[in-house]
């Protein structure tokens, strides 16, 4: 039952092969079992214990002819996407004991469609991260080789739809955190457009940067959840009026007519060999398919993930500010004045890469060195934007890996910031710029680790996107 | 690598306190990483104009209109310091007699 895709599941619930309490039951089941391997995925925080109840009265209604489109399928949710009444720590000791007052949008409509959730999943403490290893509840491993990283940030998302202890998960993804897990856990993983999916509830590290994603393992789940969560929120100024109705039944792509950019800058300097490999030959696939590839070069790419690392930590530490002891969550109960009780919270509350992000964003935003740093990059952002919109005019696609390099063994890269901050060569651009990108699970290396490549396309081109990668799945075949 | 003023002032601002270990490791690594975004100014924006809000085409401002908010007793399970509506945190004021002796 555990193979099926969500898609699969929502199959089997409609013919009556399996009921929602059976299904979650399972996920349940294998859940507790791998508690006890010795080497834990650790890709639950928590396994809610209410979600067979929610699948026993999504079965009810089955009973009575009623639910939505996602009625009794479980999903498993980032631990930084509020549900309300169940805790949401973003994997920081700081939010440790918070219980979310709301919840957020993209919850409130997979909920209105019947959908339930299984638990909260791992991740790198807000978000800041590559691998999932700086989570305060210890590191998520990769399933398909227990020593290596799952990729981050959303890496426990990932590592529970890879493993089969969830169909499908929501993450959110600020400068790759949804599209390098799916690639280290070979894995599809969407993150749509800047606007498609409302981040209300969604607690912000950078504000410009950041869309809920959808990790699956096909990417016709990911079409059927987007189509129930997308659509304008009156409660996120920054959310688009476009939804997808008819996303799901997706149909496959027709490549014939379909122009697809190589990029030269994501395939040549700093790209692992054996990646680059699969890369080209995953173009190779395309051309057979009848897509026109072309390589092309824009020199500005080069630049996305330094402009990256000023952009996302300066929003990080305005939106990490609200932090403090006041309100939310843990709060050092030793210190005297408020003074102490700020500075004694926040150096108890968060851990080593999150200080490094902060203290980076207040330094780039400070008095003598906000134009140097932070204005350039600004400038640099919209140059960037500029150039991809430009060449979305003549192109269906960019084609790219997702991460530089393939996954790599847990603990290699988590005290070498410049090194784990490489990983997101490829993803970052498509934060900066707004555009939908999806990493597809395109072959392994030779000692059997999952490489995805990434597919961006125009702004709200998610359909498009994909199409061009059920096609791939559905053509079976290996490159 | 950058100086105990800067870290020191910068820490000011991050309202978190680091060890004498910390800070040292800190110094290097924050060095290294502003070292490696100054490659930005390899790139020729005179052209550009930095206000992102301008480029983008479909910035829509949403209509004044009077909503609900939270209710106080959703608010209320934020923290264990809710009492009476506000967020109780350490004294402010120091007590008078404590203002007396230091003066």
């Amino acid at each position: 039952m555990r193979d099926l895709t969500l898609c699969g599941l929502k199959q089997a619930l409609e013919n009556r092969t399996y009921t929602s309490a059976e299904i979650v039951g399972a996920y349940r089941e294998a859940y507790s079992q791998d508690r006890s391997h010795a080497k834990p995925l650790n890709a639950y925080i928590e396994f809610f214990a209410d979600s067979l109840d929610h699948a026993r009265e999504a079965d009810a209604l089955r009973e009575q002819g009623k639910g939505g489109l996602l009625n009794g399928l479980p999903l498993a949710v980032k631990d930084n996407i509020m549900i309300r009444g169940k805790e949401a720590t973003c994997a920081s000791r700081i939010l440790k004991g918070f219980t979310a007052p709301y919840s957020a949008t993209v919850i409130e409509r997979l909920q209105a469609q019947g959908a339930l959730f299984l638990g909260r999943t791992n991740m790198d403490e807000f978000a800041m991260g590559s691998s999932c290893e700086y989570s305060c509840y210890g590191p998520a491993r990769n399933p398909v080789n227990r020593d290596y990283a799952p990729g981050g940030s959303s890496g426990g998302s990932a590592c529970a739809v890879a493993a089969r202890l969830a169909p499908c998960a929501l993450g959110s993804d600020t400068g790759g955190s949804v599209r390098l897990p799916a690639s280290f856990c070979g894995i599809y993983g969407l993150k749509p457009s800047y606007g498609t999916l409302s981040r209300y509830g969604l607690i912000a590290y950078g504000s410009s940067l950041d869309q809920i994603g959808i990790l699956a393992r096909s990417p016709e789940d990911i079409a059927l959840v987007l189509q129930a969560a997308a659509g304008v929120d009156p409660k996120d100024g920054t959310s688009a009026e476009t939804a997808f109705p008819d996303l799901y039944p997706l149909a496959p792509l027709e490549f014939k007519g379909r122009k697809i950019a190589l990029v030269k800058e994501f395939t040549e300097k700093g790209v692992d060999s054996e990646v680059h490999e699969i890369t080209k030959r995953f173009a190779g696939w395309l051309k057979k398919q009848g897509a026109e590839v072309v390589d092309i070069s824009l020199p500005v790419l080069h630049y996305a993930v330094p402009c990256y690392y000023i952009i996302a930590p300066a929003e990080a530490s305005s939106n990490l500010a609200r932090f403090d002891g006041v309100q939310y969550g843990y709060r050092d109960e030793a210190a005297h004045s408020l003074e102490e009780m700020y500075v004694s919270t926040r150096t108890k509350g968060f851990g080593t890469e999150v200080k490094r992000r902060v203290f980076i964003g207040n330094y780039v935003l400070s008095s003598g060195y906000y134009d140097a740093y932070y204005k350039k990059a600004q400038a640099v952002r919209s140059l960037l934007s500029r150039e991809c919109q430009k060449l979305f005019t003549d192109i269906d696609f960019m084609l790219s890996p997702t991460a530089p390099v393939p996954p790599f063994p847990l603990g290699s890269k988590v005290d070498d910031p410049l090194a784990m901050y490489a990983t997101d060569m490829c993803t970052t651009f498509a934060n900066l710029t707004g555009l939908p990108a999806l990493s597809l699970p395109a072959a392994m290396t030779k000692s059997g680790l999952p490489v995805g490549v990434q597919l961006t396309g125009a702004m709200f081109s998610e359909r498009s996107i994909l199409q061009a990668a059920l096609s791939w799945r559905k053509s079976g075949e290996s490159i | 690598m950058i100086d105990d003023k800067t870290l020191q002032s910068v820490l000011a601002l991050c309202k978190f306190s680091l060890s004498d270990r910390e800070k040292e490791h800190f110094k290097q690594q924050i060095g290294d990483i502003l070292s490696y975004v100054e490659t930005l100014n390899q790139v020729d924006t005179r052209s550009i104009d930095p206000d992102l809000g301008k480029s983008l085409e479909s910035m829509s401002l949403r209509q004044d209109k009077a909503a609900v908010g939270l209710p106080t007793e959703q608010v209320a399970g934020l923290s264990a310091h809710f009492q009476d509506s506000f967020f109780t945190v350490p004294r402010i004021i120091e007590e008078m007699d404590e203002i007396t002796e230091e003066s």
